[in-house]
């Protein structure tokens, strides 16, 4: 692991976590792969960029992982793709000038479509139909191409969605990721940070947005996206996620300080916050194996510390965010 | 020969016998016709042009074949009720041809508002005319007939409306385009595209080169202009230009004067860029020819566009768009403004912009979201209360271009290519429309449905009893003609849909009887009501027409 301060921008883990134990960081001095479960951490994409580090922006693994070793991620440029479970390296570079490539998200029918998404700050979305081989521009209906988050409703449904969260609203693909319509935060023009989506308690579609100034909640009424309500963190939400216990959607989400956990879709919310003293800034994190007592949560962090990624458990964090709530 | 576009008729009888009256107005001959002539000889016209039009209507349609008025070129084979509505068919009779020529004036409304439902609004049309004349030769006061029947159209609309489905499938709209177009490989590439592109999407249809069907989705917008100069001056016969980080600067005026060139260049290395489009009306040759000598003094590439728009409105409108997309202000000559007094805030700025010979675009402006979706906004307004279909498809073809919902569907065809262009276009509106509007059983079941439900209204008064008949007639109508035309008898069929009240259909391709919507046999809502109003609104408001006159054209020179 690199000495110097750096970022972890994403965090992907295997589906097969449970058994491989395989994760992966996307981090400013390149992409690593964790064999041990985030215990230790091996830099996987020196081949590309042999004498300076490859700044690795975004990364996710293949919901078919088990059968393909797919692994794709994200730089200031392009794609690199592995289907060796990172082991070598492909790259595919978008056209000149070079967007930063901020979220991929694997089509919800991936098993059937190969289609993955990836979003950029600077040229919207780019699309791929052929699991990451090719990618083209993917813009229909997107009137605002700088795009910071993606986020895939996995739900068994007729109609699987992707979102797309952007300098100035939230967008929404039904077929996926050919077209997109705006769907919420039309007038308000916030940048969207973070998005997770659901299927809440109610049997209702729920997509959970971070803003930079805390959690908003939208349910799905009648084809129309609404906001029922927001939480105020006061801070910018860099990253939130979403897990399903039985009926009830966990939520939880980061801000630079601070971890929020709701139990019960977002409707209330517990805060744990960061000792003061402490330089870490919180970035990204992943829960691997879903919200249980002792499954691993693993934090990216913006530090001047050797080590940016931590491994805590959910029951800890949940025990600190009862205490501090 | 008493067609103007080559259509044989024959007179079958002399027309209004012992009811015309030869009478002198204003030095012009002219013969006024009375009833009963009046009712039957419209009637016989109506039905004339009704026959020529609905051997069209479903997907077992037949094709017209039309002479043209000089008859020099080959005849039109046509299988579009809108079009053959367009050609100006006239019957020799008279008094036929002003029940015709009214039906006529209906369907170009139908086909100019609406581009489609143009032989089912026909069929309508006939058949309540028809049985409103029955009515009305019974004894029945047409006025109060029309009363009741408008009065009663609300709950038929309603009924129809009742039985309306939201498009979600790739398969709907695959069925949809089927329906409209009948070519599967056609219909299934444009479902496709329209699936992706959905209501904002503009679709142009262009002569291919290759013999496969092909659809390219554009990113970004584009205009069909290209190229005056490029940044060594001439443009070249083939192949383009781009640039990445371009200034944008949108204008109207020519550009006349190299010292304009150095003005603009010297703005575009303030703001760093490392090109600049300068879309003007024209360049002079003195401009070229400074562009081709001095170009490597520039500290910038010049790529310089023709503004799009033959018009001035459509100039005016080209422009707006683009500082709407590429952000900056339109130095324009109804402002007074001139290039020699741009500054740095007039510029816009595109992530990528290219250009060719014949068009030019941007990808990626700095115009910003906001200004985007007010402007978005305002012209969806406008499409939505346009009444113009060239209008709306303008309007279309901006808003496609702001939200970067573009497509190119290349045809081959040959000399077919029109009637195919056509075709694609009416399967592109029909879908759109089934989007956004949603879509009906198809094959005429839910006026079938509708029909049923009007007759099971129980009705006292006699004039409300003939016009449930009429309204009953008009709405079995179009299911009738689609079997027939397939080749089917019509009445057993209707007979056994009638005793099941499930909205079911007759789906002509598989001979059977089905859940239309489910089978993918769908008409799109707004058309098929639009066809219902006008058709019956048109023939009950015809129904009393009580005079016909005729004016005899002068005779030669006497004109004034």
């Amino acid at each position: 692991m690199t000495q110097s301060a750096e970022i972890a921008y994403a965090l992907a883990a295997s589906p097969q976590y449970d058994k491989d134990a395989m994760c992966f960081a996307a981090l400013s001095s390149g992409l690593y792969r964790s064999n041990d479960g985030g215990s230790t951490w091996q830099l996987t994409n020196q081949s590309l960029a042999p004498h300076s580090a490859m700044h690795s922006t975004a990364v996710a693994v293949s919901p078919e992982f088990a059968h393909d070793n797919l692994v794709i991620s994200g730089f200031n440029g392009g794609i690199a793709r592995s289907t060796d479970a990172g082991t070598s390296w492909d790259i595919v570079s978008f056209s000149s000038p070079p967007p930063l490539v901020s979220a991929i998200v694997f089509s919800p029918t991936f098993a059937e479509d190969n289609t993955v998404i990836a979003a950029t700050l600077d040229d919207g979305v780019f699309r791929s139909n052929d699991a990451g081989e090719s990618w083209d521009p993917s813009n229909a209906g997107l009137l605002d191409r700088h795009v910071l988050s993606l986020a895939v409703d996995l739900a068994e449904d007729a109609i699987s969605r992707i979102f797309a969260g952007t300098q100035c609203g939230v967008w929404e693909s039904t077929n996926g990721g050919r077209s997109w319509r705006e769907t919420l935060f039309q007038d308000d023009c916030e940048p969207i940070l973070s998005l997770a989506a659901a299927v809440d308690s109610q049997n209702r579609r729920a997509i959970y947005i971070g803003t930079e100034m805390g959690i908003n909640r939208a349910i799905l009424d009648d084809a129309r996206w609404i906001i029922v309500d927001r939480t105020h963190a006061n801070a910018p939400i860099n990253a939130i996620s979403t897990y399903s216990d039985n009926d009830l959607t966990q939520v939880i989400a980061i801000t630079d300080s601070a971890v929020w956990l709701s139990l019960n879709d977002g409707q209330t919310w517990l805060c744990r916050k960061a000792e003061s003293s402490s330089d870490l800034v919180l970035t990204t994190f992943i829960a691997p194996l879903s919200i249980q007592p002792d499954a691993p949560i693993i934090f990216g962090t913006s530090s001047n510390t050797s080590v940016p990624l931590i491994t805590t458990h959910f029951s800890q964090l949940r025990e600190q965010s009862e205490n501090s709530s | 020969m008493g067609f103007r576009n080559g259509i044989v008729m024959r007179n079958r009888q002399a027309s209004s016998r012992g009811h015309v009256r030869n009478v002198g107005v204003n030095s012009r001959s002219q013969s006024v016709v009375f009833q009963p002539a009046v009712l039957s000889s419209m009637q016989r016209g109506v039905a004339v042009l009704t026959a020529i039009i609905k051997p069209t209507l479903g997907p077992g349609m037949r094709h017209v074949l039309i002479e043209r008025p000089d008859n020099r070129q080959s005849p039109e084979i046509l299988d579009q009720s809108g079009l053959i509505a367009r050609r100006v068919i006239e019957i020799q009779d008279r008094d036929m041809n002003v029940g015709a020529m009214h039906l006529r004036q209906v369907l170009r409304q139908q086909y100019d508002e609406v581009r489609d439902g143009v032989a089912t609004t026909a069929v309508i049309f006939d058949a309540v005319f028809r049985a409103g004349a029955k009515e009305v030769t019974a004894g029945t006061n047409p006025h109060q007939l029309r009363s009741s029947v408008i009065r009663m159209l609300p709950m038929i609309e309603q009924h129809v409306q009742s039985l309306a489905t939201p498009v979600h499938t790739a398969r709907q709209l695959t069925g949809l385009a089927q329906s409209l177009g009948g070519d599967s490989a056609l219909s299934a590439l444009l479902a496709d595209v329209v699936s992706t592109l959905g209501t904002d999407g503009a679709i142009a249809i262009r002569p291919g080169y290759r013999s496969e069907l092909h659809a390219e989705f554009i990113d970004g917008a584009y205009w069909d202009e290209g190229l005056l100069a490029n940044p060594a001056g001439e443009v070249p016969a083939i192949g383009s230009t781009s640039a990445a980080e371009a200034s944008v600067l949108v204008s109207d005026l020519p550009l006349n004067n190299p010292e304009d060139l150095i003005h603009l260049s010297k703005l575009t290395n303030e703001v760093e860029s490392r090109a600049i489009v300068i879309v003007a009306r024209s360049v002079s040759d003195r401009v070229k020819g400074y562009l081709t000598t001095n170009a490597h003094l520039f500290g910038s590439r010049m790529i310089i566009v023709r503004t799009p728009g033959v018009s001035e409105p459509a100039q005016r409108a080209a422009v707006q768009d683009l500082v709407t997309l590429a952000g900056g202000r339109p130095v324009i000559d109804a402002a007074g403004c001139r290039f020699n007094g741009v500054e740095i805030t007039d510029l816009g700025h595109a992530r990528r912009v290219w250009a060719n010979r014949s068009h030019f675009g941007l990808i990626g402006g700095s115009g910003g979201t906001n200004r985007l979706r007010s402007h978005i906004l305002s012209l969806r307004k406008a499409k939505a209360e346009s009444l113009d279909h060239r209008q709306r498809d303008e309007l279309q073809e901006r808003i496609g271009r702001l939200t970067g919902s573009l497509a190119v569907v290349s045809i081959s065809g040959g000399d077919a290519y029109d009637a195919k262009e056509m075709v694609a276009s009416r399967v592109v509106h029909g879908m759109q429309r089934a989007l956004k509007d949603g879509v009906l059983p198809g094959g005429g079941a839910a006026f079938l449905s509708s029909s049923r439900m009007i007759k099971r209204q129980c009705l006292d008064d006699p004039v409300d009893q003939a016009a449930q008949r009429t309204l009953i007639a008009g709405l079995r109508a179009p299911m009738q003609v689609i079997i027939e035309n397939a080749g089917f008898e019509a009445q057993p069929i209707m007979a056994r849909i009638d005793c099941d009240d499930n909205a079911l259909g007759f789906d002509v391709e598989s001979a059977s009887l089905a859940d239309m919507v489910r089978n993918g046999v769908v008409d799109v809502r707004s058309v098929a009501l639009a066809a219902l109003t006008r058709g019956v609104s048109a023939a009950i408001h015809a129904l009393t027409v009580d005079t016909i006159v005729h004016s005899t054209p002068p005779a030669n020179g006497a004109r004034k």
